[in-house]
């Protein structure tokens, strides 16, 4: 029986509230409801007082997981959307992630937000926010692309001493599955993923890209170039080595991210592979993030303003034959 | 709607100009097309024309006044239809700009020397788009700069041909390889570019020749010939009578001066006359060293050195004997210091001891002449006396030099002294 | 399986003490005053001396009565999220003058370690939450700590806030008192409506006649008192805490007075209405608090003068021992705002 990306993140829920009494979610809708997106489907009734309902207080929602983490516990919140963390931002940056470094006493917490983009979504359902997050000292932020990860990330995150921002993707959910979800992952937190082995280029990505790079590596090879692709996993902190190590491989470099287009992980990614493999660098290394609007509602729009297979195979071609 | 009168660029290098004569005034009607602002660049002298129909409301310039490309000179009244028909929306929307953000009066170039700023622009002319006006315009630009300043050429392909990337660097270096060795591959990349690829398939086939390390003297003569061959070189060359200078010598005491030690002489009193003929062009400027210090080369195991014998012109030759073999004894001995080479004015080699009679010598890399000579060889002369041929000893002299810093002319000139000195030789 | 560890923070079996006396309570309240009041004035000349402290000194005077009255009606064990004004509170929570000397001159050994500053310490670990600079946000997190506390069972204890008229304004400050109330929490809330957020009148910050009238709004039982007199105060607090800490639900006390002193050191406070000033909304509850001692013969001017001097003594004693204390160095900090260090950007740390 398969499992989904939206089952393995109830899945991980359900097993940080059976193996740790200190683990409760919190979040609008997610009690005997199971959440806008059922990712705590039935939680409820097998944790009773665990799984709770909160007002449509985005703000209070982390106020109230920060003071309940200095007591000790474990809470996770469940974001409706990404998009309404930007209610919440105020209690994020500034009383979670600053928390540890003012006081010493650890702010252990997990962030869900289901973020991206899914067609007639629009402006206010559909953003990526990782890199505003990153942006800021203090916080882990995670940014799963699989089933597996999204499984053990999510476990991961429960179990760090740090803020975590759990950038789940919608798109993701239920179009991706797995055959089984291993009982370990096969690489800690900190470390990203080589998801395909290639020698003429690298794409370094994260997230529901991870799928459109992996499918470009694929329409590439039919074409006789062997295309490299890193899955960050998470974000931040990011794995700078690991994507070193493959462009050192390989001499060009393509990062890829469906965020916005200024700044951002694509373009820490840029200036980490500038300033530290410049010597390994066959081409100028290259980003590809979505248009510089607002997420439009319209399929037609939306599919035009991320990042596709497409597109990303247009630009290795352009980076391939600098 | 108002339509910028701006400064275009004519040819790739024009940074600014300065108005001639200016063919308008506010209040006049002009024509598309009309010439109305003569202006002169450092090449030549033309017309800038008006954009479209209208009125001209504003002139910003000054006749004699210098203003950068992009410099908005002036504006034009024009009516929505006419800008409509000329394609004009985009200046007209900079030059809406323009009156809201830029100080009325146009950026000026303060001198000659910011036109260096400009530099080879490789944009599509003004009017062609349009972008200069909006792209100048709309900036806020310290006014000390001339308004072409700002506008960083965007480069063509830069992919190609010389292009080399971080990484073939790195693994030249790492391999032990410079650049020069690339000429050597053909390249497959981009316009032929040296891909990474190419280069280590080029070592892989490397490895199966006989290889091994070059000495330490080899490198450093490649190297300095290298940076040597990075002028423009030219040799002349002319016949030099040697049976006075036989004689002369054969009169000495010992020990006795060679060959090169005469030529070595003869060159450090011909450039008395004229030290500027073995000057090094650096940048914009003439470099010259103060005193005429001559370098000597000597042919030592696996290479060559050449040390240098100070103030040559202020001592006869019989001074010069013992400094002389000094020098060639202590670059035989490899006991020669760092300040034994520098700052020599020229050099002089003799390749006669190898029986050559003709050379191209390449002058170091921080001089610009070097002075050879040949093997000594009977030749016959026309004697007008005895109305025969006869023979005389005789040697070719050659005189290489950069073609940069001196003409044949000249360089025949001072070939021709050194000449009547060796002939010479009791004036030296 | 990971079972529950007893609470972090510190915990008190402790019966709650009956008031000894009401001569008692007030004194004891009084003393706590002067202290804060002493210390305030302290920080203030060392402040205006140049060079000692960075930043700003933000004074609570007028406060007193009102910040005193809930730190002494709190008990430890409690949590206590203070604001700007509080330092009375503080001290009768149990904060002591050191860590406001230390966190005021930067020292390296005081609770913040230089890495913050003046009015934005605490020490969480024993209930004394270290305010953030955004108004409100402390309301839902003291929220959380009860309601993790009740999660694990726990009873008896009450999380106290304090914020301004001013911050009655922010969407933090409604979303935390709703969810607090929404989640039936021993919080107490307690608003200094002191007349002015920074230089705006109460006028420009919302149009409701009493602040009080929100208390119905969110579901808080309401207090009203005048901040100006200590009595009221040490009743109105005592009653507001003991109601939450009974199960009745969050607790909303409007406190009425005037700050009497600018923002910060660096404010004049010239704009503040003289009127105001002169009506009994701005008198000084330090003041009326002795005259009370006096007229009631609690204290006799000797006693007050021998008070001080002992206020004077303490706050001397913290402010040399800061000035004496290493100051924070770069060198030997670990920059590093993640506690898992396997989780660190080494590729940053090692750029700086």
């Amino acid at each position: 029986m398969a499992t989904t990306y939206l089952e393995a993140i109830r899945a991980a829920q359900a097993k940080a509230l059976q193996d740790d009494e200190r683990v409760f979610i919190y979040g609008q809708d997610v009690g005997a409801f199971g959440g806008a997106f059922k990712a705590t489907k039935g939680l409820a009734a097998a944790h009773p007082g665990r799984v709770m309902d909160s007002p449509i207080s985005e703000d209070a929602s982390i106020g109230l997981a920060i003071g309940a983490s200095i007591e000790g516990l474990r809470p996770i919140v469940e974001m409706q959307f990404a998009d309404f963390s930007s209610v919440a931002f105020s209690q994020i940056v500034n009383q979670a992630a600053t928390q540890f470094y003012r006081t010493g006493v650890p702010c252990p917490m997990v962030v869900r937000l289901p973020s991206g983009g899914t067609p007639g979504g629009g402006p206010f359902h559909s953003q990526c926010m990782e890199a505003i997050y990153a942006h800021y000292p203090g916080l882990v932020v995670m940014t799963p692309a699989t089933v597996e990860d999204a499984y053990h990330l999510l476990l991961a995150a429960v179990e760090l001493e740090d803020p975590v921002i759990y950038c789940e993707h919608k798109f993701l959910y239920n179009h991706l599955k797995a055959e089984r979800l291993p009982e370990k992952s096969d690489l800690p937190p900190n470390k990203a993923r080589v998801a395909r082995r290639g020698r003429d280029a690298t794409v370094v990505t994260y997230s529901a890209m991870l799928h459109e790079a992996l499918t470009a590596a694929g329409d590439l090879s039919r074409e006789g170039w062997e295309i490299e692709v890193v899955d960050l996993r998470v974000v931040k902190p990011i794995d700078t080595e690991t994507i070193l190590e493959s462009v050192s491989r390989t001499g060009r470099m393509l990062a890829v991210g469906e965020s916005a287009p200024w700044g951002g992980v694509t373009a820490e990614v840029v200036a980490r592979v500038a300033a530290d493999g410049f010597r390994f660098l066959d081409a100028p290394p290259r980003r590809l993030a979505c248009k510089d609007t607002p997420v439009p509602y319209h399929p037609n729009l939306w599919a035009a303003h991320r990042p596709n297979a497409a597109e990303i195979a247009r630009v290795l071609r352009e980076v391939l034959r600098f | 709607m108002r339509i910028p009168i701006t400064m275009p660029q004519l040819g790739e290098s024009m940074a600014e100009a300065t108005i001639v004569s200016l063919g308008i005034k506010p209040g006049q009607t002009v024509r598309a097309d009309q010439d109305i602002i003569e202006v002169e660049t450092n090449k030549a002298v033309f017309q800038v024309t008006s954009s479209c129909d209208g009125e001209i409301t504003e002139v910003l310039v000054e006749r004699g006044g210098t203003y950068g490309v992009g410099a908005v000179l002036g504006y034009i009244e024009a009516t929505e239809s006419e800008i409509e028909k000329r394609g004009l929306g985009r200046a007209a929307e900079a030059a809406a700009t323009a009156s809201a953000e830029t100080p009325s009066v146009p950026l000026r170039a303060e001198d000659g020397a910011d036109a260096m700023h400009g530099g080879p622009d490789l944009n599509p002319p003004v009017w062609a788009t349009g972008q200069y006006a909006s792209s100048t315009a709309a900036l806020h630009v310290d006014k000390r700069l001339p308004a072409a300043a700002p506008v960083v050429p965007t480069r063509g392909a830069g992919h190609g041909g010389g292009f080399l990337s971080p990484r073939l660097r790195a693994r030249l270096s790492e391999a032990g390889l410079t650049e020069n060795d690339l000429s050597a591959i053909g390249g497959t990349g981009t316009n032929g570019r040296v891909t990474s690829d190419d280069l280590e398939r080029y070592l892989f086939a490397l490895a199966a020749n006989d290889v091994s390390p070059a000495m330490p003297m080899r490198l450093s003569v490649a190297d300095a010939m290298r940076r040597s061959w990075s002028r423009p070189l030219a040799t002349v060359g002319r016949l030099v009578k040697l049976d006075a200078l036989l004689a002369h010598r054969a009169a000495a005491v010992d020990p006795k001066p060679g060959p090169a030690l005469y030529a070595v002489r003869a060159l450090a009193l011909a450039l008395t006359d004229d030290r500027q003929s073995a000057a090094r062009l650096i940048g914009n400027k003439l470099v010259v060293p103060k005193s005429i210090d001559i370098g000597c080369a000597v042919e030592v195991d696996e290479g060559i050195m050449v040390p240098v014998l100070r103030k040559v012109d202020g001592k006869p030759l019989a001074e010069l004997i013992a400094p002389y073999r000094a020098l060639v004894e202590a670059a035989r001995k490899r006991t020669l210091t760092p300040a034994d080479f520098a700052g020599s004015i020229a050099s002089v080699t003799n390749y006669g001891p190898f029986e050559l009679e003709w050379a191209t010598p390449i002058p170091l890399p921080d001089e610009s002449l070097i002075l050879g000579l040949g093997a000594t060889r009977k030749h016959p002369e026309w004697d007008a006396e005895i109305e025969d041929w006869m023979p005389i000893n005789a040697a070719q002299l050659t005189l290489s030099f950069d073609h940069r810093v001196i003409d044949g002319g000249r360089a025949g000139r001072l070939l021709a002294k050194v000449v009547s000195l060796l002939e010479a030789p009791d004036q030296l | 399986m990971v079972e529950l560890a007893p609470s972090p923070v510190v915990q008190s079996a402790e019966i709650p003490l009956k008031p000894e006396s009401k001569r008692e309570n007030f004194v004891r309240a009084y003393r706590w005053m002067l202290l804060a009041r002493t210390l305030d004035e302290k920080l203030a000349a060392l402040y205006k001396a140049g060079g000692k402290i960075s930043g700003g000194v933000f004074l609570g005077t007028g406060q007193e009565a009102l910040s005193t009255a809930l730190g002494v009606a709190l008990r430890k064990g409690d949590v206590f999220a203070p604001l700007i004004r509080d330092l009375a509170g503080r001290l009768a929570f149990g904060e002591p003058v050191l860590d406001a000397t230390r966190t005021y001159l930067g020292s390296r050994l005081g609770p913040m370690r230089g890495r913050d500053g003046n009015i934005h310490r605490g020490r969480i670990a024993e209930g004394q939450m270290a305010m953030i600079s955004h108004l409100g946000a402390m309301i839902s997190t003291t929220a959380g700590v009860l309601l993790a506390r009740r999660m694990r069972g726990q009873t008896g204890t009450v999380g106290a806030i304090s914020i301004g008229d001013g911050a009655t304004s922010t969407g933090s400050t409604h979303e935390g008192l709703n969810t607090a109330a929404v989640e039936h929490l021993p919080l107490v809330a307690v608003i200094a409506n002191n007349q002015y957020a920074y230089s705006t009148p109460t006028s420009r910050q919302f149009a409701c006649e009493d602040l009080l009238d929100r208390a119905k709004g969110y579901g808080y039982e309401g207090h009203s008192v005048d901040g100006t007199d200590l009595e009221a105060c040490l009743e109105v607090l005592q009653r507001a805490v003991d109601r939450a800490r009974e199960g009745h639900g969050p607790q909303m006390v409007v406190a009425r007075l005037l700050r009497l002193t600018g923002h910060g050191l660096h404010d004049d406070a010239s704009y503040v209405d003289p009127k105001l000033k002169a009506s009994p909304v701005g008198a000084d509850c330090l003041r009326l608090a002795e005259k009370t001692l006096l007229e009631r013969r609690w204290a006799e001017a000797k006693d007050l003068a021998s008070w001080k001097a002992e206020c004077v003594k303490e706050v001397d004693e913290a402010a040399a021992q800061a000035m004496r204390d290493p100051a924070p160095d770069p060198k030997l900090e670990d920059w590093s705002a993640l506690n898992e260090p396997e989780m660190l950007d080494l590729g940053l740390a090692t750029r700086g």
